[in-house]
């Protein structure tokens, strides 16, 4: 591989690794605003005897972007699950083809995913809004199709330098 | 092509892929789709789109990162050596006491941590260096870290009762409920397969700690405060109806980032580290969770389910035969698939089949928790163990793997005297309030 196929994929990955970052710190804000959402809605009821309405509503919105923040960060640091049974039985030499096939579906499935929240957010919802404070669900598909948009690229990222490594060790196995 | 075709093909593609290393979640979604657009092909992108939204902006969910989190934050603040030195001071002078000391701390652990993987973790590198330093056995002192890890996901709150809540439509709390007693119960078999290695071979644990004074005993106790009242709120609150296990996972964070500051522990490091392993844990549980859900809706389009409850009605089987041999498949494919992959993979089929014959979901799940618990150690891809290897630098894969045999029994023990007597799980979940 020439030294400027490999800048251009070191400074995707670079990118991609800062974008990552972003979706930490959205992540981590998501978290601390569940947890506090609950403090506050358990007070409420309790200690005032005020439910407050439809705290439950910004809750499970906030879990939506959270959860798109986890699957991003967590495709970028390979905390997906994956089996790991063939490298008991076959060594690089058919690994570098099935890890090839295996990205190349995987990017597939994950680039149809981000189309379909783009495309069909609320295909199938009567009312594409929470139950009590009418809050708009597009927004949310629309950000969670970000995130597997990302996963996508990640995948993209990986099927290249697995490519550009053809003939020697994958450093994405490393990253494994 | 016909339905029940397109479904057995289904699987068969799914092995493959998961066979070449596609990730579990990633895999399930595609099978999903391309199964759900061989069938009803208008229906395909949009139900994606649907279950992907749906799973994540799912109520109940909110469990998962509250819980993963406060189980990290128990981890950064120090409250998993307290509770470690507890244990240790009252049980580390018996014969393989720092062993039954770690399984002890692990099932301490799990009751503030979701997580088999962070028990094993985080009690590991608290209990294997003074095992190291005591002469203990290796295989012993691993498999004892390895196995006491897996309490993670049947002491709750344990990720694995929520996904199974989630896919079966059961009460997350009374799920919770269910695995109190099995939960000790294993803990106890633990400490037994300890005692009884130990009795065959004293050179695996060949010395003791010195024993403690009993004040030194009830202030090292009293140092493990912090875990034990909040374990005791949030299960305390949802036994009494006054949390859903929602409210209870969002308070025991709170009171877990609330001990983190008063032990100085909140420090930007610490913090990086804590959200961190939150988004990676919790992103985990979420992918197989959007993948889950499409496989699901794909499964029901087949119509196979119906088709093999009506086979299984027709053969006359009781709901107990076909308990124990969906029990012995769960351990034959938990010694080559991951356990959450079992778990989504298995549940929208078994389900149809076992409720019809009247079988308790709640009882079965903890015993389905506790089959995938045993996946967790068992070779070629127990989780738990590479987890340990990774903490125990000189040890060799195949040491860890012999330690973990007695443990392994000691589940199986388990799961038979769950079958016998169910009520060790129905117990608190039929008596709880709310």
């Amino acid at each position: 591989m020439s030294s400027q196929n490999q800048k251009v994929l070191d400074w995707a990955d670079e990118q991609l690794g800062r974008v990552a970052g972003l979706f930490a710190i959205l992540g981590a804000v998501g978290v601390c605003l569940l947890m506090v959402n609950i403090l506050v809605a358990v007070f409420w009821r309790y200690a005032l005897n005020d439910p407050i309405f439809g705290i439950d509503d910004v809750s499970v919105m906030v879990l939506a972007v959270f959860a798109g923040c986890a699957v991003a960060y967590g495709a970028r640091n390979n905390s997906h699950v994956s089996v790991d049974i063939i490298t008991n039985f076959f060594g690089r030499s058919a690994t570098r083809y099935t890890d090839a096939v295996m990205r190349i579906l995987a990017l597939g499935i994950t680039g149809l995913a981000a189309f379909a929240l783009w495309t069909k957010a609320c295909g199938f919802e009567e009312a594409c809004i929470t139950e009590n404070l009418s809050i708009e669900h597009t927004w949310f598909y629309y950000f969670l199709g970000v995130a597997l948009c990302f996963y996508a690229l990640h995948l993209l990222v990986m099927l290249l330098v697995g490519f550009a490594n053809w003939h020697g060790e994958d450093p994405n196995e490393a990253a494994d | 092509m016909e339905s029940e075709t397109v479904a057995i093909l289904g699987f068969v593609a799914l092995f493959v892929l998961l066979f070449i290393r596609m990730p579990v979640g990633l895999t399930m979604m595609l099978i999903g789709t391309v199964g759900i657009y061989l069938i009803r092909p208008v229906a395909a992108v949009p139900t994606l789109a649907g279950e992907i939204f749906a799973e994540a902006a799912n109520f109940p969910l909110i469990i998962i990162p509250l819980f993963v989190l406060m189980g990290n934050l128990a981890g950064v603040s120090g409250m998993s050596r307290d509770l470690y030195r507890a244990a240790n001071a009252w049980l580390g002078h018996m014969k393989g006491g720092l062993a039954s000391a770690t399984v002890v701390g692990c099932a301490g652990f799990s009751a503030l941590s979701g997580s088999s993987l962070a028990a094993a973790l985080t009690m590991g590198r608290v209990s294997l260096p003074e095992m190291q330093r005591y002469n203990y056995d290796d295989g012993l002192a691993t498999g004892a870290i390895a196995a006491g890890g897996t309490l993670g996901i049947l002491i709750p709150p344990s990720a694995g009762f929520v996904i199974y809540a989630i896919l079966t439509e059961e009460s997350i709390g009374r799920l919770f409920l269910a695995g109190v007693f099995p939960g000790l119960m294993l803990t106890v078999l633990f400490v037994i397969a300890i005692w009884i290695v130990v009795k065959r071979d004293p050179s695996r644990a060949p010395m003791a700690a010195e024993a403690v004074p009993i004040g030194d005993r009830m202030r090292a106790l009293a140092g493990a405060g912090w875990i034990i009242g909040i374990v005791g709120l949030t299960i305390g609150g949802i036994y009494t109806g006054v949390f859903s296990a929602i409210e209870a996972a969002g308070i025991g964070a709170a009171l877990a980032f609330l001990v983190t500051v008063i032990r100085k522990a909140l420090t930007w490091p610490n913090m990086q580290d804590v959200f961190k392993s939150t988004l990676r844990a919790s992103g985990t549980l979420f992918m197989i969770l959007f993948g889950a859900f499409v496989f699901k809706t794909f499964v029901g389009f087949t119509g196979i389910t119906f088709a093999l409850s009506t086979w299984v009605g027709e053969q006359g089987f009781t709901g107990m035969q076909i308990v124990i041999a969906f029990l012995v498949m769960f351990i034959v494919l938990g010694t080559f698939l991951e356990g959450f992959a079992i778990l989504v993979l298995t549940v929208p089929l078994i389900q149809p089949i076992i409720e019809p014959l009247g079988v308790n979901m709640i009882w079965f799940g903890v015993m389905m928790v506790i089959a995938l618990e045993m996946g967790l150690i068992s070779p070629p891809v127990g989780v738990n163990v590479f987890v340990v290897k990774g903490i125990a630098d000189g040890v060799p894969l195949n040491t860890i793997f012999r330690g973990i045999w007695p443990f392994w029994f000691a589940m199986l023990a388990g799961v038979v005297i769950l079958v016998l007597f169910p009520q060790i799980a129905l117990i608190l979940p039929n008596t709880m309030f709310g």
